[in-house]
């Protein structure tokens, strides 16, 4: 109909919006009037098929984290009979399931009329990745008792804080071989460094194979003093996530996970 | 004389002239018409020429652009100058050097920036490289500029006493170490998204890494710094691997980065 409407003048225009937000108050309304459920506004973008370099990334996943609580809990048969649900149907079905993210919207007309209005919005194959990595180990929680459970979570989270502090202390080393830190600023710089949740994500082998790389690392300037700060070598500032290269080595042809 | 005669050698005489300017003005347009050809020939060769320079500039900018990661030239040598001023500052305040040598320090700094600027300078005349090798070779430079091989570091040399520059070597080898031991730590966490430790497990791994970390030195290669967890668990026995380590653990280190471990 809008394509239809040929604009004329001012008053066309003027006519042809006010026609578009009645429409959309319609909508809204009557969605308000007779739906209980959350309001979805569906953009489907992202691919239904799993790829096969997705796929085998969640089954080393799986198969790393399950060898890990078998080494962390002693499992009993039953448990070790769950555990094996854990295949690539079960790891299938979470991606299809999941390959949308609902969003809140943060303001409109549906906000107005006090609606919960959601978006879902396709994830991006990265970001599919860490969703399915993280209902892997909620899955496997589901299986053990709460002694277990606190285990695992346990060594999770040390296996999370030893990655950051590694990853942090490679940056701290790299600040280092540039400006020259004290003692006292290569403690605050670790912890300043390890606190950051992107630093974590960061491929660190990218850095240290090339020094004039540099990773973003924001409120330096409270640890060093301004001639360190300009001596940073600003200039190449990149991001190299390292869920990129975790995809890409599990095509390589000698990528292998442990078995059990 | 004959009138008729007369008039007739008159004719002659005139058409001869005509003849000898006719020749005249066409030799002399022939002339011009040579000129003026060298004069186009010259012209095409200076667009020729300039036709050649035009992708050497372009290549020039490239090279620039992709080492120093497009930022500005000026920005960049604005930077590395800090640089070399802070490292100079470092090696006053560690050895307490005096105006003399702090000076001849500086001027040894901004030689190695002089040498990056006349390499910079420099990249058009290298017209044998291609852009990648241009590229790598500045990158290269960039990378190593106040360095070991760097006429700060030679002239640092020169001017500490040998009391002076054991401290210095110290003070490198501890940020050698630091700097070994935060890429080992890492190489260990990477090793976890393919092989599980537990806390205790992880334990083990780092204290024969730490043990092991001279015998590391100058094994750990710039380029492939991911070999460095190659390199230790394998100057392990498998009966020390045992200690820490299930068979299906050991069984992926071999299988993964090869090895023959009785």
């Amino acid at each position: 109909m809008v394509m239809c409407c040929r604009i004329k003048n001012r008053r066309s225009v003027l006519r042809l919006l006010a026609s578009g937000v009645l429409l959309l108050n319609f909508q809204c309304l009557g969605a308000a009037q007779f739906e209980d459920q959350p309001m979805e506004l569906r953009v489907d973008r992202a691919p239904v098929k799993v790829q096969d370099s997705q796929m085998k990334y969640y089954r080393n996943y799986a198969t790393v984290e399950k060898a890990l609580v078998r080494r962390v809990c002693k499992l009993t048969a039953e448990q070790e009979q769950s555990l094996e649900t854990i295949d690539d149907r079960w790891l299938e079905t979470i991606h299809k399931e999941n390959l949308n993210e609902p969003k809140p919207l943060g303001a409109g007309l549906p906000q107005q009329l006090g609606r919960r209005a959601v978006m879902l919005r396709p994830r991006s194959v990265y970001a599919m990745l860490e969703f399915v990595a993280n209902e892997i180990e909620e899955q496997i929680k589901t299986f053990l008792d709460a002694d277990q459970s606190k285990a695992f979570q346990d060594e999770l989270a040390a296996r999370a804080e030893f990655r950051r502090q590694a990853n942090a202390a490679v940056f701290v080393a790299i600040i280092d071989q540039h400006v020259y830190l004290r003692d006292e600023q290569r403690e605050r710089l670790q912890k300043l460094i390890a606190e950051n949740p992107e630093i974590e994500k960061q491929a660190w082998k990218m850095f240290v194979s090339n020094r004039n790389w540099f990773p973003a690392i924001s409120n330096l300037e409270s640890v060093l003093d301004p001639a360190q700060i300009a001596a940073l070598p600003v200039w190449n500032k990149v991001s190299f996530p390292a869920i990129q290269f975790d995809l890409q080595s599990v095509n390589e042809r000698n990528h292998k996970t442990i078995e059990r | 004389m004959d009138e008729s005669l007369l008039r007739k050698a008159k004719m002659i005489f005139l058409r001869r002239c005509l003849c000898i300017f006719g020749l005249i003005g066409f030799a002399s347009s022939a002339v011009g018409q040579v000129q003026q050809n060298a004069l186009l020939f010259q012209n095409n060769g200076e667009a020729f020429a300039a036709a050649q320079e035009l992708p050497l500039a372009i290549k020039v900018e490239s090279v620039k652009k992709a080492a120093f990661y497009g930022q500005d030239e000026i920005a960049v040598y604005a930077s590395l100058e800090a640089r070399g001023k802070r490292k100079v500052e470092e090696f006053v305040n560690a050895f307490s050097l005096d105006e003399k040598q702090t000076q001849k320090l500086l001027l040894a700094a901004n030689g190695d920036l002089q040498r990056l600027r006349r390499e910079v300078d420099s990249i058009g005349d290298n017209k044998s490289k291609s852009e990648a090798e241009l590229v790598a070779s500045l990158v290269k430079t960039l990378s190593e500029i106040y360095e070991d091989n760097s006429l700060l570091s030679s002239v640092l040399s020169n001017i500490l006493s040998p009391e002076q520059r054991k401290n210095y070597d110290k003070i490198k080898q501890q940020r050698r170490l630091r700097y070994r031991t935060a890429i080992l730590q890492a190489n260990i966490s990477d090793l976890e998204k393919i092989l599980p430790l537990t806390s205790e497990q992880r334990s083990q791994f780092l204290k024969y890494a730490e043990e092991a970390i001279d015998l590391i030195d100058g094994q750990i290669d710039v380029q492939t710094p991911e070999r460095a967890v190659e390199i230790f668990p394998f100057n392990l026995s498998k009966s020390e691997l045992e200690k820490f380590l299930d068979q299906q653990q050991i069984d992926l280190l071999i299988g993964q980065f090869g090895g023959d471990r009785n």
